[in-house]
Order: C-alpha cells, then structure tokens, then sequence
C-alpha cells in the first residue's frame, strides 16, 4: 500500500477541503508513490518520533500538528522544524498531517473528545455555512447533570491534566457542555450562544475567563491533553482497512507542557 | 472511558459517506427508470412481469407512473433470481413464489451474503499479495515465494462453496445427489453466472464498488480487527450455512462434509 493510499483513506474522514486558510494539512513530506512499510501516529513531530519511527521500521508519520506551518525560508538547521525536515527527507518518511480538517470533519476532533468525556447528543458547536455537518467545537449533553466540580476533576482524570485552569465556578451543576480541542478561545461566544453550563478548551487567555455571563464556566484542560485524542481517532480510521503492516502510536508524542505542583 | 470506535466510525463516517446508498434503501418510492436500471433490465420486462406476477403490484401517481415500493423491489428480486438466473417458466416461478417465499429468501440473503465474503477475500488476497511483493522486494529470499498457489485453492474452494458445487475431488460421490435435488439446489445456488467468471479469474477480478468500510459489518471486522476473532469469521459462515438446511428445499451446505474443512483450509491457508 502507498502513501496516497492511506492518505486517501484519512480524506475520506476529514477531507483536506475542510482545513483553514492558515493550515497546511496534507503530506507536508515525502512521496505519494512511497510504499509504506509502516505508520506511527503522534501529535507533533519531534526528533524523538522520528527515531522511534526509525526503530520501528515505519516510514510514514502521521501527526496532527503539520511540522511546516510556517513557511521556511531555509533549509538549514537553524531550527527544529527545518531539523526535523531535512532528516525526514534524507531518511525517506514521509509526514503527513491532519490537523484542522481532523478538527473539522464530523465526527472529528471535538466530537472523540465529547465521546471520552461521556457527552451524548452532540453536535457542531461552530457550522460551517458550506458545510454544516463540519465544523469546530461540539456541544452535547451528559446523560445526568453532576455537580461542576466533580465533572472538572473526572475531565482532569481522563485527559490526565496536570491541572486545570478555569474561571469562577458560577455554576452548581453541569449538564451541557460545549468543547473545542486545541486552541479554541474564539468559541466561548458560541457556547454563550448554546447555553452552555461548561466551555472546556485550550491556550485561553487572561481575558477569556471574564466570561460575559454569570451561567457558563470555561476552563483550560491544556492543547496536548484536549488533541491526545487524534492518535486514537486517526489509528481507528486507518485500521479499519489496513492489515497490511502495522500501525504504531507513538509513545514519544508526549506533551511539552510540564506542571509544577 | 473506553471509546467503541467500530460504532463511533459507524456513526459519522459510514452514516456520511454511504448516506446515498441509505438513502436510496430508505427511499419509499423508486421510478420505473430506476428499478430498470437496478436490474439491468428494460422496462417493457418489468411491466410484463407486473402482469404476471401477482405480488407485484407497484401503485401509480396521477400521471400513471409507476411507484415501485421497497417491498415491490425485494418481490421483484425474487422473480428475478427465479425467471433470470435459475431460468425457470413464469408458471413455476409463481408456484415456487406461492409454496416457499421464506424459503426462497432465506436462500438469496445467503447468496449475498457468501458473495460479499468472497469479495472480502479477494480483498483481503490482494492486499496480502500486495505485501508479499513487499517482503519478496525487502529481502530476497527465493524460499517463501511458493504459498500462493495454495491460496488459489482456497479462493477456488470458497467460490465453490458459495455456488455449492461440488469439488472435484468429491464429484463421483456427490453427483448422484446432486441430480435427484436438482431444482431445488439451483434456487439456492444460483449467482449471477457473470459474478462468477469474474471472480474464478482472480487477476482481472475488481469488486465494482469497494465501500471504504463496507457494510457487512461481522466477517468484516471478524478479519480486520486481529487474531482473536480470525475463528470467529469461520464459525459465522458455517452458521449461516447451516441456516439454509431449514428451509425446506434448501440444499445443506452443511451436509457437505467437505464445507466444514473447506472453511477450515481457507482460514488456515489465508492466516
């Protein structure tokens, strides 16, 4: 099997048309002919991927951060990422990456995320005109409301958050939650919008956590944990064909962000 | 919490990108043109059929078209697997359509279920030849290059399995039985002769329409999913087997001695 191959298959999920303007999802190195003798699946590419790739034998990585999202300039190492990219092409992998065409297909980031957090009912937080089924973010419904407190801390247990930042918690209970996985600050509007009890997402800012309502509590739970889920959403769409050879998740994909307790 | 991604994927990719598919299925009404189209016949058939066939009665809109409901299609498969692949008269189609109808669907909702198996082997064949090259390409190494014969055995078993003729070892035994139920082995056995030369030559064999995750979800996910559940796929299409002896002109697949190790040979030779 090739590269266009299995990257045919993870189009068929989350089509590279539904990615932003500012993204560069797609194979970002490497060739679409390569035979693929392996596939390792992570969240950034970091030399450490790139060596456990090596010693698994897999020549294509799978990420859902693109490693070139800035444009280069060069081609030296004068950074990580032209680092990275120029070992990549000597060593014959290939990188692909799903990043916000991952977040927005349906049935996507967001919602996988919505799913280990037990949301049920859930649908598109932010719609896209073109296309309503996709889109960012997801809001759905816990089949019992809980106390808000309680919910934090089992979130801060199953994405094994290191801790959880949050505004003031105006709110007893919690039923409907509203998500975006990674950096979704934007979104808290749309959740205000929903009527919301929880907004849970990533890289909120100072200001996020004025929340314009006195409902609706937003909390942090950190990029890495909200996005660990890719690793297991692209290893179900891929082997649900592939039998061909294996599909590794990467166990070097770890979270740069260390807490202090 | 543990994420049950077989349903998960059911749910937003299956339901998204086979939603023509369902919606046809779900349609309530389908044209003329379209249930010509589905099986390949013309129009001026159907309509005579409609004549002679009494379950088929498909109702007509203001301007007299015909409204063909999913009831109607499945009536008119039956016909069709009776007047077209078994060859049979109209007037014994109706007697059959009239003696045994469950019976006679059983057997087609067998038929297509061995089909989509064998399409799923020859898939699974493929991609194992695929990566056969793979491994002869790495390291070249003459020793292992002599399985796929066997493979083809297996294939050739399977397809005879699904179209319940008999293999060649075993004719002189079987043939006399085979004659005494002819009628009645041919309603169940009959494919489409098409489907089949297409698949006894493996190389040029193409599913048409390969859906990415395709629908038939037990031997599917029997195959993909690992070794833990490789025997589960056997036991399926021995149970399903086993189901045709019920009916009662149903030829038994399972009376077959040669089916049980039949199935046994196919899974140890493609595991």
């Amino acid at each position: 099997m090739k590269v266009k191959e299995v990257a045919a298959l993870i189009e068929q999920f989350a089509p590279l048309t539904l990615q932003e303007t500012y993204d560069n999802s797609g194979l970002n190195i490497g060739s679409y002919e390569a035979e693929v003798t392996g596939i390792l699946l992570c969240v950034d590419v970091t030399e450490a991927v790139l060596d456990e790739a090596k010693a698994l034998g897999a020549n294509l990585i799978v990420s859902h951060h693109p490693l070139l999202f800035h444009p280069l300039r060069q081609l030296v190492d004068a950074d990580d990422a032209q680092r990275i990219a120029a070992r990549a092409v000597r060593e014959g992998v290939s990188l692909y990456a799903a990043h916000t065409s991952l977040d927005s297909a349906p049935g996507g980031m967001s919602f996988c995320l919505g799913e280990w957090l037990g949301l049920t009912a859930m649908r598109v937080l932010d719609p896209r005109p073109d296309c309503p089924d996709a889109g960012f973010g997801v809001v759905g419904e816990l089949t019992n409301p809980m106390p808000m407190r309680d919910f934090l801390l089992q979130v801060k247990r199953t994405l094994s958050v290191g801790a959880i930042r949050h505004s003031d918690l105006c709110r007893d209970q919690v039923q409907r939650v509203a998500l975006c996985t990674g950096a979704g600050g934007s979104l808290i509007r749309k959740a205000l919008e929903v009527d919301a009890d929880l907004y849970l997402s990533a890289d909120l800012r100072y200001n996020d956590f004025f929340v314009p309502s006195p409902s609706m509590v937003v909390a942090d739970v950190g990029h890495f944990e909200s996005e660990y889920c890719a690793i297991d959403l692209l290893y179900a769409i891929i082997t649900k064909k592939i039998a061909t050879f294996a599909v590794h998740k990467s166990e070097h994909s770890i979270n740069p962000v260390n807490y202090l307790v | 919490m543990k994420t049950d991604w077989n349903s998960y994927l059911a749910l937003h990719l299956e339901s998204r990108f086979m939603s023509e598919t369902d919606r046809k299925t779900r349609k309530i009404y389908y044209s003329m043109g379209e249930v010509s189209e589905m099986f390949d016949v013309n129009p001026s058939l159907i309509r005579f059929w409609e004549q002679k066939f009494s379950i088929l009665k498909p109702e007509k809109n203001k301007k007299g078209n015909r409204l063909f409901t999913q009831q109607d299609v499945d009536n008119l498969k039956l016909i069709y697997h009776l007047v077209k692949e078994n060859g049979m008269t109209l007037a014994g189609a109706q007697k059959r359509l009239k003696e045994n109808r469950e019976g006679l669907e059983r057997n087609l909702e067998i038929i297509e279920r061995l089909q989509s198996i064998k399409t799923l082997l020859l898939e699974v064949r493929q991609e194992l030849k695929e990566a056969e090259v793979r491994v002869d390409e790495i390291r070249v190494d003459a020793d292992s290059s002599n399985e796929w014969p066997e493979d083809n055995d297996a294939l050739e078993m399977m397809e005879s399995a699904a179209s319940g003729s008999v293999s060649p070892s075993v004719a002189t035994t079987a043939q006399p039985e085979t004659s005494r139920q002819e009628e009645s082995m041919s309603a169940v056995t009959t494919e489409t002769p098409a489907s089949l030369e297409r698949g006894s030559g493996p190389q040029s064999f193409r599913p048409q329409e390969q859906p990415l995750f395709p629908e038939y979800v037990t031997p599917e996910s029997a195959i993909t999913t690992g070794e833990s559940e490789r025997s589960a796929e056997g036991s399926i299409a021995s149970e399903k087997v086993s189901g045709t002896s019920q009916g009662e002109d149903a030829v038994s697949l399972d009376e077959d001695p040669t089916v049980g190790k039949r199935m046994q040979i196919i899974e140890q030779t493609l595991f």
